[in-house]
């Protein structure tokens, strides 16, 4: 039933080989830059440092949020709790940290590794119970949710986050965000891990056939857990980083990274069903739906038109791929 | 005698695999015909193409005249032809009666009506003398030979023109019961395409016969002017006057008095119940069989891929029970599958990155990142063993040919040390210079003092280079031979069913 | 012999509900068992009802249907959009609401049976794109949906409720469908074993395709009756109506491989989930925390459903 697409990934000699994908990578970074230049038409500041600020942070965010789902993906799996993990991270570093006078690094690493079980969670049901994965994340998700209504009482904690953290995500240095920085900073660790680590490795290995990886000695079981954990973590960072942002955390701050994480991965070429995953065109495919939303907005485009265009972006993505493979096979 | 079927030319390949070459026979009305073959001469892809299933490259069928170009099988009842499967077409949590409804037995319905249903089905048992199936019994809770008898029923129910047997009698303890149905339809008009390995049942029912080879017809003649021996000759392809021992290599016997490298006792697993196996170190011990005679289920067992598994099990004189592939890497048996598509290679990655998997803890260096430098090395070295060319390791593996692909694979599973090679027909699909390097390998291999347990439908493969072949029929081993006396008669022979001995083939209709 | 038929799942799902029941009225009182109370019952479990049917539909192909919450924003968002007066109206507007539930079902369907996409995929875009459309005709929870249907499904017949009826109506057509039919069998087949469905003469592809259908009116129902019972209409997809139908078919013993599952267990896994509902709010739990006793109850029902399935093949 399943389908793999030939398309490398995994080392070469010489840096990333990415093949055939390259070539939709490159596009879809294209594309998000034609996209974003054009926006001039319909308003001339959209085309500004301000305005691209914004673009390179938030998605920044999607991306970051995106790799881990990009990971699970590739796995045959989904994670629809994203969004749950990401308020929960978002709120209780909030509450952890000006409130409770907790010092903000303990807090971090707590609120990390409150993601990082929730995705274990998950990753247990699914490696153990063998619960189809978006049932048991979407399972997870609501739970979490709730958990974070209940501990806020239906209101959040209104207290600001550390000035530093706000500093990171919102500074600039010569004009250059700082964040950007960071940014870098994950997407070379994250290729890294994805495509020069054992993890990485074995990952790759499933998601180009399970079956296979299997007899060859991969640990199905340890992995899916350990996908499903990095998951959580990378939502958790970015929860961290969204408080940073936005200044106060809101009960549905995480809300849009759920199938905005989807649609980043699934547009930048990682195919649902599993196997190609590149984080490089994950990264392109953030960029671009973040600039299609920034646009969609300043068209004054209700969400309704929104929703409706990722949801065709989606479909449109996953057909034209789908085609692709069609004709690869043939 | 007009003719009712007539095929010219058929061809069908899937990938790089041709399934049929150039596929012409003829079969007339009435006449009941039977097709031989080994594994992988095309039977199976004939008959699919004959009921709809999939659709040839090339080449014409013609059916009572008339062009016949069935795209599914609903096109083919049309047309009057039924086939009885051999993995059968009865969904399991269905009974009988709303099997055969949904399958169309019962006439063109949208109504499920259950009582007339119910009595329809009954009616049709009774047709064929079935009494012991309850029509609202579920068709997976019924032994395998109720089920092929349902299977039977249904298609002859339909009192086709073009009837398509496929191993019908495969788990029939009984055959005549299906003899007298098909005889009446033949003596109607119906031609009759009989599948089936045992000779004797052929020779029962039918008058002649076609023998497939290599994905064409090679031998066609009446029943009653052809001895089992030319029937064999003609599947085998060759003469089978010469000993092709004379050629086996000669090389030192095994000690088979040291720890086996792999041992089996008592062991069930699926379809497989298999008394007692062993492989001693520098011992190649070959497995023959015909298809679906659980040897499938027997290596799945051992090499732990499927978990339901009963009995004794020894690698290196560490017994494993359970499940888990990697206790099994551990303690000195790898695996390389049979479906390289589906069970081996890791598409959309590197040939070095397929080769390293398994080992890959062997060259992680810091922050567990891989350390490239030693990966090439290692994969190179192992590559060269298996003289895989150096510049194919950074393509994407689905781009290399099937032979070096599995090269690739038995370089990966040479990377892991082990003792014992677990390999599922190796060679099949491969070119012959890879052979003769696997072979190479495999040999150089069993030297060193490692052991290799091989299944193979290539029974020139298995004379010349095992020291002992089992040969496996109905799940169990009915047949040992050892150096000389393996020859490919005695093993066509004992994988069709002609036991050996009276007590081996007691235990196998049991 | 009917004693085995004790240990199907669907009947394990009847005695869980009479018991919940049981806790229910305990805290109830009387009042559980009026035809007022039994109304109020009825209403809040008519929508997951459908929702859940829907789902099992396209389970039993072995696929998943997310767009079903798609459609239910979508069909609640159209009945609050359009003023009708009289029942002949609210038929057509039902019509109308079913209609869409079905152009969405085809597409789904298409594209998984034809183009080959997977169903979790596919839905997903689809349930996105009808949430969208939901927000364009309604871009916040707003509207009033006509006083006809409103009043006139939530309201009872005697002591019968309306919602009642409709949940025994829909849920014994949806049986007759699945069970007693050519159309219905098959979809088991096809989720049971597709080669064989295939070589049986099954047009698979079709088929499949024609149980996306079948999900896409369902969810439109269950849309309808959701509207019919808040009265007003919300363009917002409920992720946790997504994950109760999912739990209320695996309760009842739908197979999440395909093939296997008894329609009135997801229906009656359906109400012990809004039974539980209400009683969690009866007994006083904060509904701040009905999220983690669904998540809960869901994971708990796979896992046993689970081994119940497993236990009955060999």
């Amino acid at each position: 039933m399943q389908e793999r697409v030939a398309g490398t990934v995994g080392p070469a000699p010489a840096g990333l080989n990415l093949g055939g994908a390259k070539g939709v990578v490159i596009a879809v970074f294209v594309a998000a830059v034609v996209l974003f230049l054009a926006s001039t038409f319909i308003s001339p500041n959209l085309v500004s440092w301000s305005s691209l600020r914004i673009i390179i942070i938030l998605s920044g965010f999607l991306a970051i949020a995106a790799f881990g789902q990009g990971i699970v993906i590739m796995t045959g799996g989904l994670d629809v709790s994203v969004g749950s993990v990401i308020t929960l991270a978002g709120v209780l570093m909030a509450a952890f940290v000006p409130e409770n006078n907790v010092g903000f690094f303990p807090a971090f690493i707590g609120v990390l590794v409150m993601a990082g079980a929730v995705g274990g969670f998950s990753g247990i049901g699914v490696a153990f119970f063998r619960i189809p994965p978006f049932v048991m994340t979407l399972a997870t998700g609501i739970m979490v949710q709730s958990a974070v209504f209940g501990y806020t009482q239906g209101s959040p904690s209104k207290s600001s986050a550390p000035s530093w953290l706000a500093d990171i995500t919102t500074g600039e240095i010569k004009r250059i965000p700082v964040f950007l920085l960071v940014l870098i900073v994950f997407v070379a660790a994250a290729v890294l891990l994805q495509h020069y680590s054992r993890f990485g490795r074995y990952v790759q290995a499933m998601g180009a056939n399970s079956n296979a990886a299997k007899i060859a000695g991969v640990r199905a079981r340890s992995m899916t857990v350990l996908v499903y954990i990095t998951s959580g973590l990378c939502a958790g960072l970015v929860g961290v980083l969204l408080l940073g942002f936005t200044g106060a955390p809101t009960l549905t701050m995480g809300e849009p990274y759920t199938f905005g994480t989807i649609s980043a991965v699934v547009v930048g070429g990682s195919s649902i069903l599993g196997g190609r995953g590149y984080f490089l065109g994950t990264v392109a495919g953030a960029l671009l739906l973040t600039v299609l939303s920034n646009d969609i907005t300043a068209l004054g485009l209700g969400q309704g038109w929104r929703t409706i265009i990722e949801g065709l972006v989606i479909v449109g993505a996953l057909s034209s791929f789908r085609m692709l493979e069609r004709r690869q096979a043939a | 005698m007009t003719s009712l079927l007539e095929v010219r030319d058929l061809g069908k390949h899937f990938g790089s695999t041709i399934a049929l070459r150039q596929l012409s026979l003829e079969v007339a009305q009435g006449e009941i015909r039977a097709l031989l073959g080994e594994n992988g001469a095309g039977k199976s892809t004939f008959v699919k193409l004959l009921s709809g299933l999939i659709r040839p490259d090339r080449g014409e069928i013609r059916l009572e005249g008339r062009d016949y170009q069935p795209t599914s099988p609903v096109q083919a009842r049309e047309r009057s032809v039924a086939t009885a499967y051999q993995e059968l077409s009865l969904v399991p949590y269905h009974d009988v009666a709303e099997n055969f409804f949904v399958g169309g037995a019962l006439g063109k319905h949208h109504v499920y009506r259950r009582k007339a249903a119910r009595a329809s089905t009954r009616a049709i048992l009774d047709e064929f003398g079935i009494q012991d199936i309850e029509v609202g019994a579920k068709a997976g809770a019924l032994s395998l030979a109720q089920q092929q008898r349902l299977e039977i029923a249904r298609t002859l129910h339909s009192r086709p023109r073009l009837l398509i047997l496929d191993e019908p009698t495969a788990a029939l303890p009984d055959p005549e019961w299906l003899y007298g149905y098909v005889e009446q339809l033949a003596a109607s008009g119906t031609a009759v395409l009989f599948i089936s390995h045992r000779l004797a049942e052929v020779r029962r029912l039918c008058q002649s016969v076609t023998v497939l080879r290599g994905g064409e017809s090679v031998y066609t003649n009446q029943l009653s002017a052809v001895t089992d021996d030319e029937l064999f000759e003609a599947m085998v392809g060759r003469s089978l006057g010469r000993t092709l021992a004379a050629d086996a290599v000669s090389r030192p016997e095994p000690n088979r008095a040291a720890t086996p490298v792999l041992k089996v006792k008592g062991f069930e697993a699926g379809e497989a119940r298999v008394e007692d196996l062993a492989v001693a170190p520098g011992e190649i011990v070959g497995i023959a069989a015909l298809e679906g005679q659980g040897q499938k289920d027997l290596f799945s067992g051992i090499a732990g891929v499927s978990n339901r598994h009963h009995g004794s099990l020894e690698i290196a004189g560490t017994a494993i029970d359970g499940r888990g592939i990697v206790r099994r890497l551990k303690a000195g048996l790898v695996y390389v599958p049979e479906e390289r598509k589906t069970e081996g290679i890791l598409q959309g990655l590197t040939t070095e990155a397929n080769i390293s998997i398994s080992t890959l803890r062997d060259v992680v260096g810091y922050f567990g990142l891989v350390d490239a430098k030693k990966e090439r090395e290692r994969v190179a070295a192992a590559a060269d063993l298996v003289d895989i060319n150096r510049e194919y390791l950074a393509r994407p593996i689905e781009r290399l040919s099937g032979g070096n692909q599995q090269k690739a694979l038995l370089a990966r599973a040479l990377m892991t040390t082990p003792q014992c090679l677990l390999l599922f027909d190796p060679t099949r699909g491969v070119d012959v210079g890879t052979k003769e390097t696997m072979y190479a390998v495999m040999e150089r291999f069993a030297e060193r003092g490692g052991g290799i347990l091989f299944y193979s439908t290539d029974l020139q493969e298995l004379v010349r280079f095992a020291h002992r072949v089992a040969v496996m029929y109905r799940g169990h081993i009915v047949g040992e031979m050892k150096g000389e006396e393996i020859r490919e008669e005695r093993l066509v022979r004992a994988m069709c069913g002609y036991a050996e001995s009276e007590e081996v083939r007691a235990n196998v209709v049991a | 012999m009917w004693l085995r038929n004790l240990r199907q799942p669907a009947v394990v799902a009847i005695a869980i509900y009479i018991l919940m029941f049981a806790v229910y009225a305990g805290f109830q009182g009387g009042f559980a068992v009026s035809p007022y109370g039994l109304a109020i019952l009825a209403n809040s479990t008519a929508a997951l009802v459908f929702a859940a049917m829907a789902v099992s539909v396209v389970m039993l192909t072995g696929g998943f249907d997310v767009s079903v919450v798609g459609i239910i924003a979508l069909a609640n968002v159209i009945a609050a959009s359009f003023q009708v007066q009289s029942v002949p109206g609210a038929l057509a507007l039902y019509g109308l609401v079913i209609l869409v539930g079905a152009l969405f079902g085809l597409v789904n369907g298409l594209f998984v049976a034809y183009v080959g996409l997977q169903s979790i995929a596919m839905t997903l875009g689809t349930m996105i794109v009808s949430s969208g459309c939901a927000l364009l005709i309604l871009d916040t929870p707003g509207g009033t949906v006509p006083a006809v249907i409103s009043y006139g499904l939530t309201d009872s017949l005697g002591v019968f409720p309306i919602a009642g009826i409709a949940i025994l109506c829909g849920t014994a057509l949806l049986w007759v469908l699945l069970r007693r039919t050519t159309v219905g069998l098959r979809i088991y087949a096809v989720g049971q074993d597709a080669t064989a469905a295939r070589a049986s003469g099954v047009n698979v592809p079709r088929i499949t395709a024609v149980a996306y259908v079948l999900s896409g009116m369902l969810a439109a129902t269950s849309g309808f009756m959701l509207a019919a019972q808040t009265g007003t209409g919300d363009p917002r997809f409920d992720p946790s109506m997504l994950l109760l139908a999912f739990a209320a078919a695996a309760i009842g013993g739908t197979s999440f491989s395909g093939g296997r599952g008894s329609i009135i267990g997801s229906v009656v896994g359906a109400g012990i989930l809004a039974l539980m509902q209400k009683t969690l709010f009866v007994v006083g739990v904060s509904s701040f925390y009905t999220g983690i006793f669904q998540g809960v109850l869901m994971l708990v029902a796979v896992v046993i459903g689970r081994f119940a399935l497993a236990g009955e093949e060999e």
